[in-house]
């Protein structure tokens, strides 16, 4: 085994990184792969409390770090699939407890015995940001249909790009279809040609992406969550496999448009 | 019939997605190429400034502005040349 490292960033906080890091985890994992999910949000930690992990934790990452554990020691392992596990972040330190070169080191030492490390990037462009991107092969960009995250999720790419760790792939998290097809939200046709990556999922915003963090149950865990399968969508991508992208984009809006609009016709 | 347009096709006044489309492609040229509004107009005064030592060009009709192709950022000036009856007149 040699593990892709990959970076889930997006510049803007509170588009769903943490989510989608939990998620994609969760779902390669559904895969047989075997998965590192790494918090690198130091002192704001949160994938513990997404993935339900976070009453197992003993050692985290900056005391790999600071040699107080070995890694294998601040593995924790998930409750339910056999080959996923989490490094937290610290809670009460900041980001510049750790470095750059020690994320590359920690990474290093992973890469043989995993298939994917999936890093958790802290909001911002700063030195989490640096931290983050230190050890990765390739980035996950997360962006919702909106004017600020778009414009974040652009400055993150040029960034990758200046650190030669890009163009990464598109995820676009929380698309109302219904709010697209009547024109009050970019569609994925509009945000790709903006930004010029490759799209690697649409997630539609679903209410069982809530419920299933309140339960510490990532969504790609429940077979009739839509998130869910958007996330295991993903996972397949990452392995290779052509899944098709779902209409959530409004492509299909025009004849959908006239649909209703015959509906409402018949009914005055 | 405008109306049932728009309707149609999500276009006209109603489509706030649009504005945003637009209002996205300006405000990321400016920040990929990190040339703020006022200084591409001052390029096109400058620009202006330096054509007319050579060539009359009325300075309402120069249009400066940063366009996208990908992800690569192209600065484009336009600057539309006087008639023939009009260079006459100037000569």
């Amino acid at each position: 085994m040699t593990a892709k490292v990959m970076t889930v960033t997006s510049g803007k906080g509170g588009v769903g990184k943490t989510t989608a890091t939990a998620n994609i985890g969760v779902a390669l994992a559904l895969l047989g792969q075997k998965v590192v999910c790494i918090d690198s949000d130091i002192g704001l930690r949160n994938l513990d409390v997404v993935m339900g992990l976070e009453n197992r934790i003993v050692y985290d990452l900056v005391d790999v770090v600071e040699g107080r554990a070995r890694l294998r020691q601040a593995m924790i392992k998930d409750k339910r699939l056999p080959d996923l596990y989490l490094i937290p972040a610290a809670q009460t330190r900041d980001k510049t407890a750790i470095s750059p070169s020690d994320m590359v080191r920690i990474c290093d030492e992973l890469r043989p015995e995993t298939d994917w490390i999936l890093i958790d990037s802290p909001a911002g462009i700063e030195r989490g940001f640096r931290n983050a991107i230190a050890a990765s092969d390739t980035a996950i960009i997360v962006t919702n249909p909106e004017v600020s995250a778009v414009r974040d999720a652009d400055r993150i790419i040029g960034l990758l790009e200046a650190e030669e760790k890009g163009p990464g792939k598109l995820v676009i998290n929380r698309i109302k279809p219904e709010l697209v097809e009547r024109g009050d939200m970019l569609a994925t046709a509009d945000i790709l040609e903006i930004l010029a990556v490759d799209l690697l999922g649409l997630i539609p915003e679903d209410e069982s992406v809530l419920i299933s963090t309140n339960r510490g149950n990532p969504a790609a865990l429940d077979p009739k969550s839509k998130a869910g399968q958007a996330f295991r969508d993903i996972a397949g991508r990452l392995m290779g496999e052509p899944v098709p992208f779902p209409p959530l984009d409004g492509t299909d809006s025009l004849r959908k448009r006239l649909a209703r609009l015959m509906h409402r016709g018949g009914e005055s | 019939m405008s109306g049932l347009w728009d309707r149609l096709t999500g276009q006209g006044e109603r489509s706030s997605a649009r504005t945003a489309k637009e209002r996205l492609i300006v405000v990321l040229s400016h920040d990929r190429s990190d040339i703020e509004p006022g200084i591409l107009e001052k390029i096109k005064n400058d620009i202006v400034r330096v054509i007319s030592e050579h060539v009359d060009v009325d300075p309402s009709t120069v249009q400066v502005h940063i366009f996208s192709e990908g992800r690569e950022q192209h600065l484009k000036a336009d600057i539309p040349l006087p008639g023939p009856s009009r260079r006459k007149r100037n000569l």
